[in-house]
């Protein structure tokens, strides 16, 4: 865990000075329920049930749907400002609390209000700290040690993401005892600004190739015909006892289409059975918890 | 029947046998600007704005047959009326207006209504049936102004110049190298430009686009020293699969940001295991989405590329307007 002052960024929110303790961990005086601020923030947008689902869905989190919604920041926010809602809190209503939580958010940036709510809401900061530093959006490479592996995998299932069968998806399967266990994810397709996802040379004749080999429909995706292997190159790569696959990735990245694959050198091959990466070579190598030289 | 329908090809105009941005091969294309999604190979014919020519032959060969138009000039076809209106979205782009016995449609192909001082600035035009992308149609996109996002790319670059490590920008060859290119402080350093970037370059400048002064790398990286130019104060501007390739490698260590619309949302960010994400995008946001649809006066609005059944759904709860979903249109009529 990255406590503040070894992340000392240069667009940390100076609001943050304020509430460090000694060993550079934030306090917070005041607690305010995720519900309570979702309706504030909600209420002030005029966003709808359903289209804040969708906002949500997108976003990944509530937290960050919640930041974002609140549009531009207006600036111009100080320690002070913090400071006089403590100080007050308990003696003002519920419009007034609503009044300082909205003023606060709408100056700040979207990074900033990230962490404001999920510092009021009581939830852990560590992980957020680590993630962004307190400041902007960062990689995640420079702030932990990760693993990162290639693998041969091999295309199980796709989901479309729109109706033009521009943009897909990807699930991807290691192999397991005579089968393909799904593990991996990746995105393909045009990326709507002209470009393509995974930058690929030939990446628009595999959307072609996906949109002719969809097969029966599961839910929202599709399998294919399975006999296509890509090289990937995973980063962030842990072990994960909640993952199906007992590990996990952070990024998932298609360096090449294998294109056919029984002419391709595999050089991690299970058995003679295929030339898809087993996941039992995945576990073997990820460090276990035990050597990763983790503290508390 | 309407002047456009959906086809399984595209927006098609029957009138003026005239397809609108197509998916496949036809006769005659009107192609709103030159971004691979919008402009295919193989058409017999295009129709596109004066300033698209250059970057359309650069993309889709010298030889193809294309016919241009500048803005609020009009043709007709058969009757029909088509005249370009401007995007804003990159240069080049441009809406399609389209009249006929009466009935106006307006298909805008990508746009935003905020100008970046580039691209000549969208122009809001009255109509029946309005088409709107709806690439970040969620509230949650509503973009910055883009000076504050200059000034952010700046201060990046000039940091990492201090630190003598190069600074390498993701941006797709067209519109958004050349936007960036405008607003970047050379007083830092060179821009350096990727060879396909430079190729996109010399076509707008070309066709009348100034972006300031730029260094082409086509002939590679360990060139640049030869001629003086210092890399470790340079910012080099290269689409994201030039990082794949053995064309990066003389740079040793570098610091990597991208320019997006989805760098917004930090799970993007963390996609391409980018140092910085700034977000800038050439397509409108949340609030540029409605203000556009509803400057139209349109009640009829179709929308396609992207959330669009979100934004369709929320015009008609919100503005009770007729909108509906193109992809949905051209599904039916496909299994037709
Ligand atoms: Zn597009
Ligand atoms: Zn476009």
């Amino acid at each position: 865990m990255k406590s503040m002052n070894q992340s000392d960024r240069l667009n940390r929110p100076v609001w943050c000075d304020a509430f460090l303790d000694e060993g550079g961990n934030l306090i917070f005086p005041i607690k305010v329920s995720v519900n309570t601020m979702k309706g504030w923030i909600l209420e002030r947008t005029g966003i709808s049930a359903w289209l804040f689902i969708e906002c949500q869905r997108f976003a990944g989190s509530l937290n960050e749907a919640l930041a974002l919604l609140m549009g531009t920041s207006t600036g111009g926010i100080t320690a002070m400002v913090l400071q006089h809602g403590f100080e007050r809190w308990d003696t003002w209503t519920d419009s007034e609390r609503k009044e300082w939580f909205l003023f606060l958010l709408s100056a700040m940036e979207v990074e900033e209000r990230r962490l404001l709510m999920s510092l009021l809401s009581g939830r852990s900061n560590a992980t957020l700290i680590s993630k962004y530093g307190l400041g902007k959006i960062s990689s995640v490479r420079d702030l932990k040690e990760t693993t990162s592996i290639t693998v041969n995998a091999i295309l199980l299932y796709v989901r479309p993401i729109d109706r033009m069968n521009t943009q897909y998806e990807l699930t991807f399967g290691l192999y397991k005892e005579e089968g393909y266990t799904s593990c991996l994810r990746a995105m393909l397709g045009e990326d709507g600004m002209g470009g393509w996802l995974q930058g690929l040379d030939d990446e628009p004749v595999l959307l072609d190739w996906i949109t002719d080999n969809l097969g029966e429909r599961i839910g929202p995706i599709r399998s294919v015909t399975v006999s296509e292997v890509f090289e990937l190159q995973c980063d962030g790569v842990e072990l994960s006892k909640r993952h199906k696959a007992g590990f996990k990735a952070e990024s998932v990245r298609v360096l090449k289409w294998l294109r056919n694959a029984e002419n391709a050198i595999a050089p991690l091959t299970a058995g003679n059975q295929s030339m898809v990466t087993s996941l039992e070579w995945v576990r073997d190598f990820l460090p276990k918890p035990q050597d990763s030289g983790q503290t508390g | 029947m309407a002047l456009v329908t959906f086809t399984p090809l595209g927006f098609y105009c029957a009138q003026a046998d005239l397809y609108i941005d197509p998916l496949r091969k036809v006769s005659k294309a009107l192609v709103t600007h030159a971004h691979s999604d919008h402009a295919r190979p193989g058409m017999q014919h295009y129709l596109c704005h004066t300033q698209s020519v250059n970057i359309l032959k650069l993309r889709l060969g010298q030889r193809i047959s294309v016919q241009s138009m500048a803005y609020g000039e009009s043709v007709w076809m058969n009757g029909v009326e088509i005249t370009l209106f401007p995007a804003g979205h990159v240069p080049g782009s441009a809406q399609v207006r389209l009249i006929y016995k009466g009935e106006v449609w307006v298909i805008s192909g990508d746009y935003k209504t905020v100008g970046d001082g580039l691209t000549p600035a969208f122009e809001a035009v009255r109509c029946h049936h309005f088409v709107t992308e709806s690439t970040f149609g969620l509230p949650i996109f509503q973009w910055r102004d883009q000076q504050t996002v200059f000034d952010d790319i700046n201060a990046w670059w000039r940091e990492n110049a201090s630190a003598g490590k190069p600074s390498v920008l993701l941006g797709y060859s067209l519109g958004k190298a050349q936007r960036i290119l405008k607003y970047l402080d050379r007083s830092v350093g060179a821009v350096v430009c990727h060879g396909a970037i430079a190729a996109s370059n010399i076509a707008l400048q070309e066709s009348g686009f100034d972006f300031g002064e730029w260094k082409d790398a086509s002939g590679g990286l360990a060139s640049l020293q030869d001629r003086g130019i210092r890399t470790e104060e340079s910012l080099i501007v290269c689409p994201p699969n030039a990082l794949r390739s053995s064309w990066i490698s003389p740079l040793g260590r570098y610091s990597l940001a991208n320019c997006s619309g989805w760098m917004a949302v930090s799970k993007s960010g963390d996609w391409g295991g980018v140092d910085r994400g700034f977000v800038l995008s050439d397509h409108a946001d949340w609030p540029q989405l409605l203000e556009a649809v509803l400057a139209t006066g349109a009640e009829h609005v179709h929308v396609t590329h992207g959330f669009s059944e979100v934004l369709s759904r929320y015009l008609r709860e919100t503005h009770q307007l007729n909108a509906d979903v193109v992809e949905k249109g051209m599904l039916e009529m496909q299994g037709e």
